[in-house]
């Protein structure tokens, strides 16, 4: 965090040049240590910050954020195995010109964000904004900024309308997912002081409002339908107090809603201290851990008279002074228009992939990939560096990844292929996501897919809306298509029986995995492909076993495991099969508990 | 149209102050008429007014300034000459008077000189003076017609010399001085904040922001120019957050005084130098979010005289104490003890069953009417309260909350609420040397329907607030706020809301007004109540002192 010892080479007058670092602004911190839980089937090689997005690592955005408005360092706190990758990572190395001082945190240890923040808080010296890696946004930061100044406000963040992700994404259910928890936030008149925040899984029977907050703030708007885009500014004073308490080990989930909630209560209040002493020494010993230490500035008396002097009020219909007195303030500024992702569902990586380009003005197609003449590739299409694009082929609002190699007569629709990845002669792709460093076979048809990172796809396999990662049953050479088309047809072409006693197998290997990843979703998702149909859909949600019996030769195990709620669905040819199938449940519920799932499987 | 007006500014704002200090008993009255004298020539349009003073400057001759009013009789005989026909009276005929008055004024200063030898070294000065500003009204006459016309290159040349003398903020339509602003905002490292929506054509020469265009938004985050203390204080200035002349000067001392800690000195160079040159991009800054009040204007004087006070030697650590005390001082002195001493005089002239009027949310006000009710003196407040900003129910609020009963008005109301008012107290953003009192626009409105009401004026006022200017109207020099605040949203519609679209429709949000000293009874600074006219003793007693 040391500037260059007080360096005058230039003559600008800047005053940070003489003063060192204790009086910056603000200090910028990344957090680029979250795993990705809920879009495991992409991270599970690739770590979440380094995911390519429009063939930029997904923490480029955040940090170019930051440097667009003029950051000049920025603490990035993550894993060992990003930094090495970040380290490596030459391009990313030109692109941020930003002074990066990254931070470890251990991989398998719970860290919160809350957590992060203590562990690095002897270089924090001032107020910090904070930021996740995984947004992407065209927000001008200076409105939160501003907040966080004018108010002299303890808290500022952002939120955004939350968008609807139309696109098709491999393997989602075609419903709106029943489970999103709501966040409910209520703010002010104005609309920028936020008042309020619940979140639907805590609230048990309706939404209670403390009588505080509605006798000072009569006229509340709560709001739904917004994103917490995870972008805090907050006082040095905060991170001070969460190095006292230990207690609080995310932002999100634990310190913001505190935040919040402490705006009103009476102990940072000053005027009603006057309680009786019992109450207060008993506050003041669970004080010890709380927040009056917090809020002050240098020259208080000062700033307290020119806020009485100044004929400005933040509300009206009461008697009491700006702010109700209050010293803690939280803000939010909340974007109407623009574009704000936070890409942690698959949904939302691959609309960010789509929205990417628009965010940086770099030439669409690398100048060092090579491009047949005779191909089409839309003006809405990323390619990447050293690709090679093959003649009589189209790409259509798609991204190719570096060092890709798409082979003649290739129709790429709607897709993002990543990097590395060798797409052969005649292949059909569409809407599809398609991992580092895999092998699209010849004349393949791809629809709605996800394939894994490395895997190979055998030529002329139809798949549609399949997620191939990691299948491990290389013994078998599985090339598992599964069909959608519901009705009355499976379509399983050039499928080698799957055993049922390979999957058994299987199932074993993949608990033993998840000890030790310790990871909740990523446990299934791995292992297995699933689909899902729609008539699949609803009879997974009504918790019944699903068991297809169009044909007697071949046994199709699906697993899908949305939600961590691990649902079997069988189809089979054969009722012979049923006492195996029967086996495979019961290890699943095995998993299941394991994985901590309320939803056990019945059948 | 904008050069004549030019020349108007020119008129009211640079009556010299030593005019003023060396003025006798008159004073008040000749620097009227010479104001009047110069509206004459420039200003046709208010003809039928020109006359009647004409009238009556004729009457007051003295020996003394004889040839001055002789030099205005001609102006005034000139100008009587086009008047007869007020009807015909156009726009073409305003390139007529203007050459005449050049003329005018320079015949009769040569000959000024002797007969003027039984004159006292006073008048003589006088004369010089008046000299001086005839050849600059000249010269400034001549481009005057002319640009009107066509604004030719050595029109604009000419202009130079004047305009150098005219503060930049209130020559925005003058694309030199605001080619000039940009490079100085360049040099200093300042974003150049950009001029919002079509303003109302006299008031062209001001600027005009919006709310939602902050400053910010063009400088880098976290800011490194400029202090952090400083660009908080500048959005709270221009989101209207600090409000008012004494919180802005305090918020302003409180921002220097987190400079100064944060301060070292670079090697090689001088803290009195140095320091002071670092505040200047700062000040130019926080004048872009809202253009500087009187107050604040003083402030940073006193603040640049001590910083520039300390001898060379001086260590920094030592300085900077100094500093901070000094800045310390100043607010204790001048802002918090001053408005006490103001309270204590001003409870002598509220008297038990008063009814008092305010206007607006001036701290001080407040201030002495919560300290009389400490006092227990038995009175009543009327807060009269005007739009857009409604300061009006802060005060109110305020008050109430003391327990003095109030009564709430709008200043449409005024002329009905008046007759059961006993006194009128107001505050003010700065006393001009003249004796006009600038103040939140309204304010001269209310001292009028009191002065009709034969209704007791009084102007609470520190002295810090006093200032050298002088003005006469309040179109030269004022603040124009964001024409935005004036849209209004009732019953889920909003009027106004696309006005930018309407081309004939301009909004003004004028945010000061001057009143003049006839209409007010006293002023009550903590150095005792004055009556507006002694505003250049103070001033000069004050430079005296420092």
């Amino acid at each position: 965090m040391r500037l260059p010892p007080l360096s005058y080479r230039d003559s600008r007058s800047s005053w940070t040049k003489n003063t060192g670092t204790d009086t910056m602004e603000l200090q910028a911190v990344l957090m680029a240590a979250g795993g990705g839980s809920r879009m495991t089937d992409l991270t599970y090689n690739t770590p979440k910050p380094m995911l390519p997005v429009g063939n930029k690592p997904l923490m480029w955005y955040p940090l170019n954020l930051l440097e667009r408005v003029g950051f000049e360092e920025v603490i990035v706190i993550t894993t060992k195995e990003v930094q090495k990758m970040m380290s490596t990572d030459s391009k990313m190395k030109r692109d941020i010109k930003m002074k990066m001082e990254v931070v470890c945190v251990p991989e398998d240890g719970d860290m919160g964000t809350a957590d992060a923040l203590r562990h690095i808080q002897q270089k924090i010296k001032t107020d910090i904004l904070v930021v996740s890696c995984d947004l992407i946004t065209d927000v001008a930061l200076h409105e939160v900024v501003d907040l966080f100044r004018a108010h002299n406000a303890t808290l500022a963040m952002l939120m955004s309308k939350a968008h609807e992700f139309t696109e098709t994404v491999p393997g989602q259910k075609g419903k709106k997912r029943t489970a999103e928890q709501r966040d409910f936030v209520g703010v002010d008149e104005s609309g920028k002081r936020l008042l309020f925040m619940a979140n639907e899984a805590d609230l048990e029977d309706g939404l209670s409002v403390r009588k505080s907050i509605i006798r000072k703030h009569p006229r509340m708007h709560i709001k739904t339908g917004l994103v917490d885009a995870h972008l805090y500014c907050l006082k040095k004073a905060v991170v001070d107090f969460l190095t006292e308490n230990k207690s609080i080990s995310s932002i999100r989930g634990e310190l913001v809603p505190y935040l919040v909630r402490k705006q009103f209560s009476k102990t940072t209040n000053s005027q009603k201290v006057k309680e009786d002493l019992e109450d207060q020494t008993q506050k003041k010993n669970d004080c010890s851990t709380n927040h009056e230490l917090l809020i002050s500035s240098r020259d208080e008396p000062l700033l307290q008279l020119a806020q009485e002097r100044s004929c400005w009020n933040d509300h009206r219909g009461d008697m009491s002074e700006a702010y109700h007195g209050g010293k803690l303030r939280c803000y939010v500024h909340i974007m109407e228009q623009g574009l704000c992702y936070r890409v942690n569902t698959l949904a939302a990586y691959i609309e960010a992939n789509r929205q990417a380009p628009k965010l940086f003005e770099e030439p669409p197609v690398h100048p060092s990939a090579i491009i047949s003449e005779r191909c089409q590739v839309g003006s809405d299409s990323i390619i990447g560096e050293r690709c090679q694009i093959a003649e009589k082929t189209s790409i259509k609002r798609s991204t190719i990844g570096i060092s890709s190699n798409v082979k003649e007569k290739v129709k790429v629709t709607n897709s993002i292929v990543m990097h590395s990845v060798t797409i052969e002669e005649g292949c059909n792709i569409q809407g599809s996501v398609i991992c580092s460093n895999a092998i699209i076979g010849r004349g393949a048809d791809l629809k709605y897919c996800l394939v894994g990172n490395g895997q190979r796809i055998e030529p002329e396999a139809p798949c549609a809306s399949l997620w191939l990662t990691q299948i491990r049953v290389s013994a078998v050479c599985v090339r598992v298509c599964v069909c959608v088309f519901v009705f009355f047809y499976v379509c399983v072409r050039a499928c080698a029986c799957v055993c049922v006693h390979y999957i058994d197998g299987e199932v074993r290997e993949h608990g033993q995995n998840r000890t030790t990843r310790n990871s909740t979703a990523a446990a299934c998702s791995h292992t297995h492909t699933h689909t899902h149909t729609r008539t699949l859909l609803t009879r997974e949600h009504s918790h019944a076993p699903f068991v297809l019996s169009f044909h007697t030769t071949v046994a199709k195990l699906i697993l899908s495991n949305r939600f961590l709620h691990t649902k079997t669905c069988l189809c089979g040819w054969n009722t012979a099969l049923c006492h195996h199938l029967f086996w495979i449940s019961t290890a699943e519920r095995t998993n299941e508990v394991i994985v901590g799932t309320d939803q056990l499987m019945e059948i | 149209m904008c050069n004549s007006f030019a020349f108007y500014h020119f008129a009211a704002v640079f009556l010299s102050l030593n005019y003023l200090l060396h003025g006798n008993e008159k004073k008040g009255d000749i620097e009227r008429a010479k104001n009047e004298g110069k509206e004459l020539t420039k200003e046709e349009k208010q003809r039928l007014r020109k006359e009647k003073k004409q009238q009556k400057k004729s009457k007051e001759k003295k020996d003394d300034k004889a040839i001055q009013e002789s030099g205005k009789e001609t102006k005034g005989d000139s100008s009587a000459v086009s008047a007869p026909q007020p009807s015909t009276q156009s726009t073409a005929q305003k390139a007529v008077p203007a050459p005449v008055s050049v003329p005018a004024p320079e015949a009769p200063t040569p000959a000024e000189k002797p007969p003027k030898s039984k004159a006292e070294l006073k008048a003589e000065r006088r004369a010089r003076q008046e000299a001086e500003r005839a050849s600059k009204q000249s010269k400034k006459g001549d481009p005057g017609p002319q640009g009107a016309v066509s604004k030719s290159k050595a029109a604009t040349n000419e202009l130079q010399p004047v305009v150098k003398r005219l503060p930049e903020h209130i020559q925005v339509d003058n694309p030199d001085v605001l080619k000039k602003l940009a490079k100085k905002l360049e040099r200093q490292q300042i974003p150049l904040r950009l001029d919002y929506g079509y303003k109302v054509s006299l008031f062209s020469h001001l600027h005009q922001y919006s709310r939602k265009a902050p400053l910010t938004q063009q400088l880098s985050i976290p800011s490194t120019v400029i202090h952090p203390a400083i660009v908080r204080l500048g959005l709270q200035y221009s989101q209207g957050i600090v409000a008012g002349s004494n919180a802005r000067s305090i918020a302003l001392l409180h921002a220097f005084k987190q400079v100064i800690r944060d301060y070292t000195t670079p090697p090689n160079e001088e803290l009195s130098r140095d320091l002071v040159n670092r505040l200047k991009p700062y000040i130019s800054f926080l004048n872009q979010c809202r253009p500087l009040s009187a107050s604040m204007g003083n402030a940073i004087k006193y603040v640049k005289k001590e910083i520039s006070n300390i001898p060379s030697q001086c260590k920094e650590e030592e300085a900077k104490r100094k500093l901070l005390f000094c800045i310390e001082w100043y607010i204790k002195e001048k802002i918090i003890l001053a408005a006490k001493a103001i309270a204590e005089s001003s409870i002598e002239k509220i008297s038990d069953g008063d009814v008092i009027l305010i206007y607006g949310c001036s701290s001080l006000v407040n201030h002495i009417l919560c300290e009389a009710l400490e006092k227990n003196r038995k009175f009543r407040v009327i807060v009269v309260d005007s739009r857009p900003r409604l300061e009006g129910r802060e005060a109110l609020r305020r008050l109430v909350q003391r327990g003095i009963s109030c009564t709430y008005v709008l200043i449409s109301a005024v002329s009905y609420i008046l007759p059961e008012v006993s006194k009128v107290f107001l505050g003010a953003h700065a006393l001009l040397a003249n004796g006009y009192v600038m103040s939140r626009v309204g304010t001269s409105q209310i001292a009028l329907v009191a002065k009709a009401f034969n209704v007791p004026v009084l102007v609470c006022c520190e002295t810090y607030k006093f200032c050298e200017r002088v003005q006469t109207d309040s179109f030269v020099s004022n603040e124009l706020d964001d024409p935005d605040d004036l849209i209004v949203t009732r019953n889920g519609q909003t009027h106004l809301e696309h006005w930018q679209q309407e081309p004939p429709l301009g909004l003004l949000n004028l945010v000061y007004d001057v009143t003049p000293p006839d209409f007010v009874d006293l002023v009550i600074t903590e150095l005792g109540m004055i009556p507006c006219t002694s505003v250049p003793v103070v001033l000069r007693v004050k430079n005296v002192d420092q």
